[in-house]
């Protein structure tokens, strides 16, 4: 299959590569960009390891075609962190012991970004809910909750 | 808290600062960040992608395989079948006597395919995408065979077999007569009969298994990166089918995305990519697809149980006798250790003496078992469990009276069990009641009694298991003599470089059990520093990691075997140190203490700080003490205190056990089946805790674990032998959602058997599969249902209760 | 899988036996054909366009038709390869006449199913072997009534 080239704003920088028409978002970030922190858990769209942020919105990368996402502006979780400070939902999932292996790491905190983002104060139940499409098999959650929750209080009080 | 096998000197543990502190894992900080090196993150130059062509049938001689169009391809670089690995590689070696011994094991299907998805060919291409097309274009012809899929009907003389060298499907079978059961039987009041299955499920780490192959003919070296769990382990398995030169195969794993046992049959990739890459003449790397690893790289142990106890009318338990069946899949790997591994717990938490077990390890044309997280104990745990409960009811005695009854005690402890193996503390009764105090059991048994009036379905559930750990090797003897394998050991290396900061390393393959951290930790208290001082090397790499034939991270064990070998270098490390010291502050060694960075002589204010040791050690060794070697280095090497069988096959397997008692509420719709888990509580005991909240994550971990097994993850396959649940759209992953909380509380036993007192934990045990089954029939027992099946989906417990109201006439 | 089935037609015997029994004029009637290649007298390929769910692509079929007892019987055996799967499909046909001059076809069919549809697209098979069946049947209606 023929190449085309891809435009498109990550973690504030203008990126460009090529990718054939069927290559999925998530290879398109780590084989051709080299962005090799956003992970791949399954091959059906459900384990959540492969978490975005593409235009404002959390987002599976392996279920966007890379050729989908030319001119729109992406966070991965090379970009939460700003200026060798890491982000508060970083250092909580740290101090909480929110993951062990961290293979579904990054997936975890980008959805708990963009939770937050939008309801930055939820219960449990809506914590839960909110990392509903991010699978663990280290944790059994207990501890991602409890690191989601302290995030939210931290970045409350800033 | 010091054990006879303590390490190389004989002096107190120093005081604990660091240990038992739930320090921040230092591997999280780059995990966080996405800066984590999993094995899918590496790239080397000129590297190719390879992909597995995998069979469609569970059964079928293979006619024959075209890979022209496959080959034509641009961008493909080579084509590996059958036919290649027969010529390249024997067959892998197993653990099982004759005629067992003759099961035919390859990296690839040769001759005929026995699962469906058995591996057929690989291809080695420039791109992930054209090997997956060329994979499409290769033709195999199949002339399919009739396919075993039921495991008793397997067992019968006239069924096809799976391996047809061995004459049988039946690999291996073995009774084991422990104490005398005739006896006991002839003696209970009543004799409780049961047929009991523990089903089918898989790990299924998020990382799943990848393997970076890259063979340098210029140097003859072989360099496998991957991620298995013990691959130093493994590496005998390798070099005994191929061949190759040991001395000249470099093994290396960095982060890798959780393993729970399945991670550790991946060395027929690690020989398949390595074959691609010598036939490529460049580095190859494979990454298993999801649906690859739930079909063919992850099952537990799948067990039937025909189980008899017997006991006395006031409910005190004389024994058991149980006739298993293991379903084994088409290959062995392992097995059959998993249907071995009873002998660690023989007669679970309890007294009994008599033990009486039929084993039989069958092959059937389903995916190959794995030593998946509770491995063969956990199958056993439940059994005992349930056929308690069972006996309980038909006795009319509390499931708790029972257990209480029956419960070695701590004063008991340590407890030599039938088999030999030896408990070495540990208070369940204490656990249970704490468990039962922590749910509020009281309270819920009010609620259900009303509940139960208004047809609301309650159940409380109660489970004790036990995590066997630090495993003896010597145990596979009793499934053959001549198995090569006994004891346990891990090696490390300590060293203080030349300006007074420590290297540890010791080959532990971690994959989320933090143990650069715990070592640091351990390393910090012995030498009077501080964790940050102590730089523990990441991952493996056998160029530079330390390890023995049993390294690796398997059989709940680094919090000794790791750590002891850790000790054992850091102490020597010490002495060393300290007789430097003495020697240049003219003070004798015993009087010499480290802190703070410094040796001191006690009771003066004479020191050294510890850089001024190490340049003399590394610089400027003309100050040493005459006759001492320079460098400050240390390698120790553990061995474990173990045995072989005695005449009547008994041993200690583990050296030590951990354990935890759960107890979960649960509520059953009893319109749809539906459960719902309304409050969990688990108590969990592994002896000296090194870091308190990595122990609360595995405890965290394995209830998870095991709740979703119970009532959600099952590996169910058709007549056809075709894996019905083989992406997460079938195979149900559970979420945050469907998990609980959970609260937890901790015991200490410390271990008498190890240094610190600690004891290997993280597997569990399988505690939350015995309580779930637990509260489930507690919650149906309005209906007299029995739970005989260790899976219990809404769809399983509907079928239950529709089928009591037909018995009923309802 | 099994699947069997009554089918009534209004055309006598022997034009529904020279449609069944003959590759050249039975293999247009297969439903998302996309090329044939006769083989022999009672051999032929088919291609098929397949679709459970999402699996979407070629089946590769080889077809036999044997114990064959004109007017009366025959049996078709298929075998197919494609998207990752294998059919194999074993179908049994009866022919009798009707007293209004029309015939009869009883039929019995055996699916076994393999690899990737069989594993991820089994809850799917059932629903599309019968849109299958259906338009098959349509098809050799149509050619046999006009």
């Amino acid at each position: 299959m023929e190449k085309k080239k891809i435009k498109l704003t990550i973690n504030g920088e203008q990126m460009e590569g090529e990718a054939e028409p069927r290559t999925l978002l998530v290879y398109f970030l780590r084989d051709v960009l080299g962005l090799t922190g956003t992970h791949i858990g399954c091959d059906t769209g459900h384990c959540g390891c492969c978490t975005i942020i593409m235009n404002g919105v959390s987002v599976k990368s392996c279920m966007v075609f890379a050729f989908q996402a030319e001119g729109t502006t992406i966070t991965t979780i090379e970009g939460l962190a700003q200026n060798g400070k890491l982000h508060p939902i970083q250092e909580s999932f740290w101090e909480n012991h929110g993951l062990q292996c961290g293979y579904c790491t990054p997936g975890q905190i980008m959805s708990a970004s963009f939770l937050l983002k939008r309801n930055p104060n939820p219960t449990e139940d809506e914590i839960r809910r909110g990392i509903e499409g991010n699978y663990c098999r280290c944790t059994g959650y207990v501890n991602i909750v409890k690191s989601i929750k302290a995030a939210a209080e931290k970045m409350q009080s800033k | 808290m010091r054990g006879p096998m303590a390490t190389v000197t004989e002096e107190q543990a120093p005081p604990q600062k660091w240990v038992g502190q739930s320090v921040k894992p230092r591997e999280s900080y780059r995990l966080i960040q996405g800066k984590g090196k999993f094995l899918d993150d590496i790239k080397l130059p000129n590297m190719l992608y390879a992909a597995i062509l995998r069979s469609p049938y569970a059964h079928a001689k293979i006619v024959s395989i075209d890979t022209s169009k496959a080959s034509a391809l641009p961008g493909v670089i080579s084509i590996i079948t059958g036919e290649d690995v027969e010529k390249a590689t024997k067959p892998f070696m197993g653990v099982v006597p004759p005629p067992g011994d003759k099961v035919i094991d390859y990296c690839l299907a040769v001759g005929k395919t026995r699962y469906a998805g058995e591996p057929v060919a690989a291809v080695a291409a420039t791109e992930r995408s054209i090997a997956e097309d060329a994979i499409d274009l290769i033709e195999v012809e199949y002339d399919p065979l009739p396919v075993v899929v039921d495991v008793e009907k397997a067992m019968n003389k006239d069924s096809t077999l799976v391996q047809d060298a061995v004459g049988s499907n039946i690999v291996w079978h073995k009774q084991f007569n422990y104490g005398d059961y005739e006896k006991a039987a002839s003696h209970a009041d009543t004799i409780v009969k049961e047929k009991l299955h523990f089903h089918r499920f898989g790990a299924a780490p998020m990382e799943t298994d990848n393997v970076l192959a890259d063979y340098q003919e210029s140097t003859g070296l072989l360099t496998i990166n991957c991620n298995n769990q013990m691959p130093m382990f493994c590496l005998a398995l390798i070099v005994l089918a191929t061949g190759w030169d040991s001395h000249k195969i470099r093994i290396i794993t960095n982060d890798i995305g959780g393993g729970f046992g399945a991670k550790i049959i991946s060395y027929t990739y690690m020989v398949l990519i390595s074959l691609l890459s010598k036939k490529s003449g460049r580095p190859v790397k494979w990454i298993m697809e999801r649906r690859a690893n739930i079909i063919s790289g992850t099952h537990a142990n799948e067990a039937t149980f025909y189980v008899d106890i017997a006991l006395k009318k006031n409910g005190t338990i004389l024994g058991i006798n149980a006739k298993t069946i293991h379903d084994e899949g088409a290959y062995l790997r392992y097995e059959p250790i998993g249907a071995l591994l009873w002998v660690q717990v023989s007669s679970g938490p309890y007294r009994f003496k008599n033990l009486r077990m039929d084993v039989n390890s069958v092959v059937t044309n389903k995916g190959p078992v794995a030593p998946i997280r509770g491995y063969g104990r956990m199958q056993h745990l439940w059994m005992i469990e349930r056929i308690i409960e069972i006996a309980a009811k038909q006795l009319k005695i509390d499931p708790l009276e029972i257990r209480m009854k029956n419960f070695i005690t701590s004063e008991e402890m340590p407890y030599v069990t039938p088999s030999g193996a030896t408990y070495d503390s540990g208070d369940y009764p204490q656990a249970l009641e704490k468990a039962l105090e922590m749910i509020g059991y009281p309270e819920w048994k009010k609620k259900q009694s009303e509940y139960r009036k208004h047809g609301k379905l309650i159940g409380i559930g109660i489970g004790t298991g036990i995590d066997s750990g630090t495993n003896n090797f010597a145990q596979v003897k009793l499934i053959s003599k001549e198995n090569p394998f006994s004891g346990q050991s891990r090696m490390a290396f300590a060293r203080m470089d030349e300006f007074g900061r420590f290297q540890v390393a010791v080959a532990s393959n971690p994959h989320g059990q933090s143990h650069e951290t715990v070592v640091s930790q351990v390393v910090a208290d012995e030498l009077g520093v501080k964790p940050d001082d102590v730089f523990v090397l990441p991952g493996m790499d056998s160029f530079s990691h330390p390890f023995t034939g049993h390294s690796g991270s398997y059989a709940s064990q680094f919090a000794v075997s790791g750590i002891e070998a850790v000790l054992g270098a850091s102490r020597k490390l010490k002495k060393k140190i300290i007789e430097i010291a003495a020697f240049k502050l003219g003070a004798t060694p015993e009087d010499i203490i480290l802190k703070d960075g410094k040796a001191i002589v006690q009771d003066s204010d004479k020191s050294l700080e510890f850089w001024m040791i190490a340049n003399m050690a590394w610089r400027n060794n003309l100050e040493l003490p005459p006759d001492m070697e320079p460098g400050l280095m240390e390698l120790y090497c553990w061995k474990g205190p173990f045995k072989l069988p005695d005449e009547k096959e008994r041993l200690n397997p583990t050296l030590t056990y951990s354990y935890q008692t759960h107890v979960a509420v649960v509520e059953i719709d009893p319109e749809t089946g539906k459960l719902q888990i309304l409050k969990y509580v688990a108590v969990d005991d592994c002896g000296t805790q090194l870091n308190p909240q990595v122990v609360e994550g595995q405890v965290h971990g394995a209830a998870m674990n095991g709740i979703a097994a119970s009532i959600f993850e099952e590996c169910k396959y058709d007549d056809s032998g075709q894996l019905l649940s083989s992406t997460f759209m079938d195979y149900l992953f559970p979420t945050a959602v469907e998990i609980p909380h959970f609260q937890t509380c901790h015991l200490t036993s410390p271990s008498p058997f190890t240094t610190l007192g600690t004891k290997g934990a993280g597997e569990g045990g399988g505690t939350p599969l015995i309580t779930i089954s637990s509260a489930i029939e507690d919650a149906l027992a309005p209906f007299g249902i029995k739970i005989t099946d260790s899976h219990t989906t809404p769809e399983r417990i509907y079928n239950l209760i529709k089928k009591s109201k037909k018995v009923k006439g309802n | 899988m099994n699947f069997d089935g009554t089918f009534d037609v209004k055309a006598p015997r022997e034009k529904v036996w020279g449609l069944i029994s003959i590759p050249d004029n039975m293999v247009k009637c297969i439903p998302d054909l996309k090329e044939f290649e006769i083989l022999g007298e009672d051999k032929f390929k088919a291609s098929i366009k397949a679709g459970v769910g999402f699996i979407r692509g070629t089946l590769n079929f080889t077809f036999t038709l044997s114990d064959k007892t004109p007017q009366s019987h025959a049996k078709l055996s298929g075998h197919g390869t494609g998207t990752g799967s294998t059919v194999d499909l074993e179908t049994i046909i009866d022919l009798s006449e009707l007293p209004d001059g029309g015939t009869r076809m009883i039929w019995k069919a055996e699916a076994k199913i393999g690899g990737l549809i069989a594993s991820v697209g089994q809850r799917l098979i059932e629903g599309v072997a019968q849109k299958t069946v259906t338009k098959l049947f349509d098809a050799l209606k149509e050619e046999l009534e006009n």
